[in-house]
């Protein structure tokens, strides 16, 4: 199997773009009445569509989009001034599950999150993906766990669910005369925003765009239900590739990761290595024969294991030193490459890291990542943080 | 005058590029064709409206070919047969097979971000979503692609 699925893609699609047989060759050859031509019954919404390519979705968070402007500079903060309290250069043995103790025992936090019921749509619904992402947001400065939901109409629209699993900022709280169940609500530019719950706050868009009434109505008919189980973003499935360049022990089971001896930089982990509990992902690989300056980190999680944070960095990172909310600094050997160091940190339940710094052969530090919240059912991919881009 | 030489000038330009973005979007190259002169149709009586009418042709072409999605399906729900594909073989028939069974917004993520080669918030746009969003679904689409491909 060819890893490179992203240059496979290309090439499909450049092949099937160039088998396009077009036969009308001028304006002249435009005829009304095409495919959805015949169709008068929302014939309005084409305005609307117009208005649609110019108004984005005005987000509950601000994602950061960008460098964090190099995250941390000087190295007084790491351990490297005191020494760490524990050392782990066996790049086949990362393991921090002794360290338990810093947080709370596993299986423990047990939360309950706000999910679109699909089950009880109107007639004629239906919700077509669930997921979670992964956001930075700049203000506080952290992590939040978006929910969304794409859900088809019968009249041929798109609805855009969304809302911050925790954490969720408050409405304006201002009048604006909307109400959805009892709920005030407001229309923020491009959906309208209420709690469902007197708890999170939610915003539902319409693609083709929607009347602020119409949007209302739509909101109305959605329920919501709570789950203790966060829905994990990848089916588990079973990988075992050879040889495994990192890897260790998440509570308990093996964990292992492979790097692509390409330069893709692509890596493969795995968690129990078979499918009930264990999981694949890779990061979206990015073919290059040049020097890697910056830092990308991704999160995968665990269902009531705990999470990994793996990727790639600048070469010169030798370590990774990981700070514990009790203090505790855990410092990591990195895989290191001419290209790239990688990294993976496990990060069980019940123990919390509060960042991981990336500190140079020289002992400087090149960033450092704030470790997101990681509730005990976290599962899914959350992956491409860009701490820093350029040398 | 002048504005009707303005829509040829954008026929002449993003015709061809409208029909193979409707051909990704859907896999079936007969329907491509139709689905972006709607498109054009659409922009025709506007354009002295619209800013950016190469824009406004994406977006619409996106819109009518998750129309045709929808309409397709609940099609092939009642009659349970066989999708529309292309009746010529590809070198790349096991990629697209993949692609073509995707839900719709994963492969147009895909296709954004690989054939239009658009950045992530532009795609957002497209879809209405946040950036998060869509390298979310960008991620699921390629990890099935992956899959089905190992």
């Amino acid at each position: 199997m060819s890893v490179d699925v992203e240059e496979r893609l290309r090439e499909a699609f450049v092949d099937r773009a160039e088998r396009t047989v077009v036969t009308r060759t001028g304006v002249d050859d435009l005829t009304s009445g095409g495919i959805t031509g015949h169709r008068t019954r929302h014939r309005w919404l084409a305005v609307a569509a117009a208005v649609a390519t110019i108004v984005g979705l005005v987000v509950v968070a601000r994602v950061r989009s960008d460098d964090r402007g190099g995250a941390d500079s000087g190295s007084s903060d790491t351990a490297s001034a005191n020494g760490p309290d524990l050392v782990i250069d066996d790049l086949r043995a990362i393991d921090l599950d002794n360290l338990r103790g810093s947080g709370e025992p596993a299986g423990t936090a047990s939360r309950s999150y706000l999910v679109l019921d699909a089950s009880r749509l109107p007639d004629g619904w239906a919700a077509t993906e669930q997921g979670f992402s992964l956001l930075d947001v700049e203000d506080p400065p952290g992590h939040e766990y978006i929910y969304s939901a794409a859900i088809t109409t019968d009249d041929e629209h798109e609805l855009v669910l969304e809302f911050p699993l925790v954490g969720s900022p408050s409405t304006s709280g201002g009048p604006t005369g909307l109400s959805i169940n009892g709920a005030a609500a407001e229309f923020d530019g491009y959906g309208v925003v209420w709690s469902p719950d007197g708890d999170h706050v939610a915003r539902l868009g319409a693609r083709p765009k929607l009347s602020t009434d119409d949007l209302v109505t739509a909101a109305q008919a959605l329920t919501f239900r709570t789950t203790s189980t966060l829905p994990v973003a990848e089916e588990a499935s079973s990988v075992s590739r050879d040889p495994i360049t990192l890897g260790g022990s998440l509570d308990g089971v093996a964990w292992s990761a492979y790097v692509e001896p390409t330069p893709l930089r692509t890596m493969w982990l795995s968690v129990d290595g078979a499918r009930g509990g264990g999981f694949e992902n890779t990061r979206d690989s990015q073919p290059s024969d040049a020097i890697y300056y910056g830092v990308e980190a991704s999160l995968s999680g665990v269902p009531n294991r705990g999470a990994i944070v793996y990727g790639y960095c600048a070469p010169t990172v030798a370590t990774i030193e990981a700070r514990l909310d009790d203090g505790t600094v855990v410092q990591i050997a990195t895989y290191r490459r001419e290209l790239e160091s990688w990294f993976a940190v496990p990060i069980p339940d019940g123990v919390v890291v509060d960042t991981l710094t990336f500190v140079n052969e020289d002992g400087s530090t090149l960033a450092t990542y704030s470790v997101p919240p990681l509730p005990p059912q976290l599962g899914g991919t959350y992956g491409g943080t860009v701490l820093r881009r350029g040398p | 005058m002048a504005a009707s030489s303005t829509f040829e000038e954008l026929y002449a330009r993003e015709f061809v590029r409208a029909v193979r973005l409707a051909h990704l979007l859907t896999g079936a190259n007969d329907v491509a064709e139709d689905l972006a002169q709607d498109a054009f149709l659409k922009v025709r009586d506007r354009l002295d409206r619209i800013d950016n009418p190469g824009g406004y042709i994406t977006t619409t072409i996106v819109n009518l070919c998750r129309n045709w999605h929808r309409s397709r399906e609940r099609e092939l729900a009642r009659t349970q047969r066989a999708g529309a594909r292309d009746a010529v073989s590809s070198p790349h028939e096991d990629v697209l097979d993949v692609v073509d069974r995707l839900p719709f917004r994963q492969r147009t993520v895909l296709v954004a971000r690989y054939w239009l080669d658009l950045p992530e918030a532009e795609i957002a746009r497209l879809l209405g979503c946040r950036p998060g969003t869509v390298k979310s679904l960008a991620s699921r689409g390629l990890e099935t692609l992956r899959k089905e491909l190992s």
